[in-house]
């Protein structure tokens, strides 16, 4: 036991190290320049963790130097502190890759107040990571659980969601492409609206395809019979629970976004993706391609479309049609239960967790292809509309919808009038249009943020 | 001739139906930009910043090889957002931006001057002054301190002050080529002109032979 005592007290102190090389690394950091105001708000939250963590190590001492706990009782209650010090490195790994030299800095701000428009109360990290992906993570709730075990002394401070939103690092300047955030903010709205709550139940697995699967020696897994059932079903309900998470955000995304989230989307995905490979947390590009394609000849006027963009979409639908080729037996009876009733379920459900005025309307989408297109072509980026005295900033789906439209329809034309410098190659040209994007969002969010700092309560204060 | 105050907000107000023939200045944040009675526009310092890295590199030589890899080598992006501050020491020199976009219509020049306000400090923005006419994109700005003190530059603060003319037009005047800086989006440096450094360097080797 004495030799127990001896490691306990190691334990605690070489703890108490890991704890303060934490408070020491914030200290290194916090004082570089983020472009998300919620990176500093997630470096003093562990900060103060490591140092509530500190304190509680401390207390426990004088019970790993008493004999009252027996050594595997002490293991046990020692371990309950000492697990937390991975989470807090996990959460000091979320703001790296965010200071201001990492993420397109003119963005956070406009996305920012995107994301707060939608989802009030909450905060964005967003943060550039070498990886081709791009994902949001809520991080309050498991915040506040590790504030109910660590005494904090500025949990008040926690935003009521905190999304981590990652961004491909060599990704970083393509601002169409970011166009695809849609579908992550989707996300977030459908773990608010508890949309799998609402859609899940309605959608059906053929029960006796599943029959007939377990019954054959096709596949490995479980010999054949009731416990093979259980394990296909189980199977392809984890596909169909994920996928209907991904094709719901997509929905949302469209609804947000409007043709620049599909446009995004299709773009990213038809790059390094088999458009018939889905696996068990994302359905076959086929099958989101159908259910975007299925939106957007509901919600838009796709026949008074620039002719170039009605023959895009035309062939996207026309592919989107081929049934698909599923990889394994599971993806097979997944599509067989998302049918086009359940793609409809999932279009219907999206427009319950974004009201109306988010929603990017076809007349929005008319209005910003004839007005802040034409802008684009002659290198101006609209970033705010209306005569001089009565310029209103331009909200930031329309900036991405006009820009896409640039691309899509008038690219040649609009490469043509670049110096020869800039247009020797597609991706120079294509390069110039995501910066004009990116500074057209620039003043919109300034003219906004300006007009919002005169009118700011505490201006006057030193 | 140069334009009044008045001119230019008549101009911004009855914009060209034509965008490419639009006089444009955006964002212009506050009608104080525009004072009445003078004959220019305030712009504003914007958020990106084109640093020097002095570590790296011991001279910047035109006629070298590596000088375009240089250029690359020899300054560094930085982005500073509103509500902070870039702290520029004295003798140092960094190329900042205008917070503006700025389209000229083909008669229409422009020059930019730095406000004297900060010149007073011993801020000095020494731009490369004439904009041509069909110009689009953000000013890149030479600024240095040549004071003895480091002076804080707030993006957002008016910094320099634009000065527009009318251009004389005549039948014969063609659409003006696409400047090496058209459409620029962040200060950048560019290399020099490659016809001009080959012949400076065939003097240069009759100087080296004689």
């Amino acid at each position: 036991m004495d030799s127990y005592r001896r490691i306990a007290a190691l334990k605690l102190q070489s703890a108490q190290d890991r704890a303060h090389a934490i408070v020491e690394e914030i200290g290194r950091v916090e004082n570089k320049v983020y472009a998300s105001p919620g990176s500093k708000q997630l470096l003093r939250f562990v900060k103060d963790a490591a140092i509530g963590l500190l304190g509680l190590l401390e207390s426990e001492r004088s019970i790993a130097d008493s004999d009252v706990l027996s050594a595997s009782e002490l293991e046990t209650r020692l371990d309950r502190i000492t697990k937390l010090i991975p989470y807090l490195h996990i959460l000091l790994g979320f703001v790296e890759g965010s200071e201001v030299h990492r993420s397109p800095g003119q963005l956070i701000r406009p996305l920012r107040r995107y994301v707060r428009s939608i989802i009030p109360g909450s905060e964005i990290v967003v943060k550039s990571k070498a990886e081709l992906n791009y994902s949001i993570q809520d991080i309050a709730e498991p915040l506040r659980k590790l504030s109910s075990i660590i005494p904090l002394q500025s949990n008040s401070g926690l935003p009521e969601r905190l999304f981590v939103v990652n961004i491909p690092a060599v990704e970083s300047g393509q601002i169409l492409i970011h166009g695809v955030l849609a579908h992550e903010l989707g996300h977030a709205l459908y773990k608010k609206h508890g949309l799998a709550a609402k859609l899940l139940p309605d959608i059906k697995v053929n029960e006796d395809l599943i029959r007939v699967m377990s019954e054959a020696s096709l596949l490995q897994g479980p010999p054949p019979g009731l416990r093979k059932r259980e394990w296909i079903t189980e199977q392809v309900t984890s596909r169909i629970t994920g996928w209907v998470m991904e094709l719901s955000s997509d929905a949302i995304g469209i609804r947000l976004f409007g043709p620049a989230l599909f446009f995004a989307e299709v773009h990213l995905m038809t790059a390094f993706k088999h458009i018939d490979q889905g696996s068990v947390s994302h359905p076959p590009n086929r099958l989101r391609v159908r259910l975007m394609m299925r939106m957007l000849k509901q919600l838009y006027e796709l026949g008074k479309l620039h002719e170039n963009l009605q023959t895009f979409l035309r062939d996207w639908d026309e592919v989107s049609a081929i049934p698909i080729a599923a990889r394994t037996k599971f993806d097979e009876l997944a599509i067989d239960s998302i049918n086009q009733s359940a793609l409809d379920l999932i279009i219907d459900a999206s427009a319950t967790a974004v009201p109306l005025p988010q929603s990017y309307a076809s007349s929005q989408f008319d209005k910003d292809t004839r007005e802040l297109s034409p802008l684009f072509i002659n290198f101006v980026p609209p970033g705010e509309t209306g005569i001089y005295g009565r310029a209103l900033p331009v909200k930031l789906a329309s900036i991405i919808n006009a820009g896409w439209h640039v691309y899509l329809c008038d690219f040649d034309i609009f490469r043509q009038r670049l110096h020869a410098g800039d247009s020797e190659t597609r991706f120079a040209a294509a390069t110039k249009l995501h910066e004009l994007v990116l500074k057209a969002l620039e003043i919109s969010e300034m003219k906004t943020a300006w007009e919002e700092a005169k009118s700011d309560p505490k201006r006057g204060e030193s | 001739m140069i334009l009044s105050a008045e001119k230019v907000r008549e101009l911004l107000e009855h914009p060209a139906a034509d965008p490419a023939g639009r006089l444009v200045i955006s964002p212009l944040l506050e009608e104080r930009q525009l004072k009445p009675s003078t004959a220019s526009v305030d712009v504003r310092l914007g958020q990106h910043f084109h640093v020097p890295l002095r570590a790296k590199l011991s001279q910047l030589n035109l006629l070298s090889a590596t000088h375009k890899a240089d250029l690359f080598k020899y300054k560094d992006d930085t982005f500073v957002p509103i509500g902070d501050y870039f702290v520029l020491h004295p003798g140092q020199f960094v190329l900042g931006e205008t917070l503006e976009w700025i389209h000229l219509p083909k008669n229409l020049v422009a020059f930019v001057v730095g406000k004297s306000t900060w010149g007073r400090d011993g801020l000095i923005i020494a731009t490369a002054i004439g904009v041509h006419p069909n110009f689009s994109g953000i000013l890149t700005l030479e600024i240095s301190n040549v004071g003895e003190i480091p002076i804080y530059l707030y993006p957002g603060l008016a910094i320099a002050q634009l000065f527009l003319a009318a251009v004389e037009l005549t039948a014969e005047s063609v659409p003006l080529v696409p400047s090496a800086f058209q459409v620029q989006t962040s200060p950048r440096t560019r290399n020099v002109e490659i016809e001009d450094s080959e012949i400076i360097k065939v003097f240069k080797r009759q100087l080296d032979s004689s």
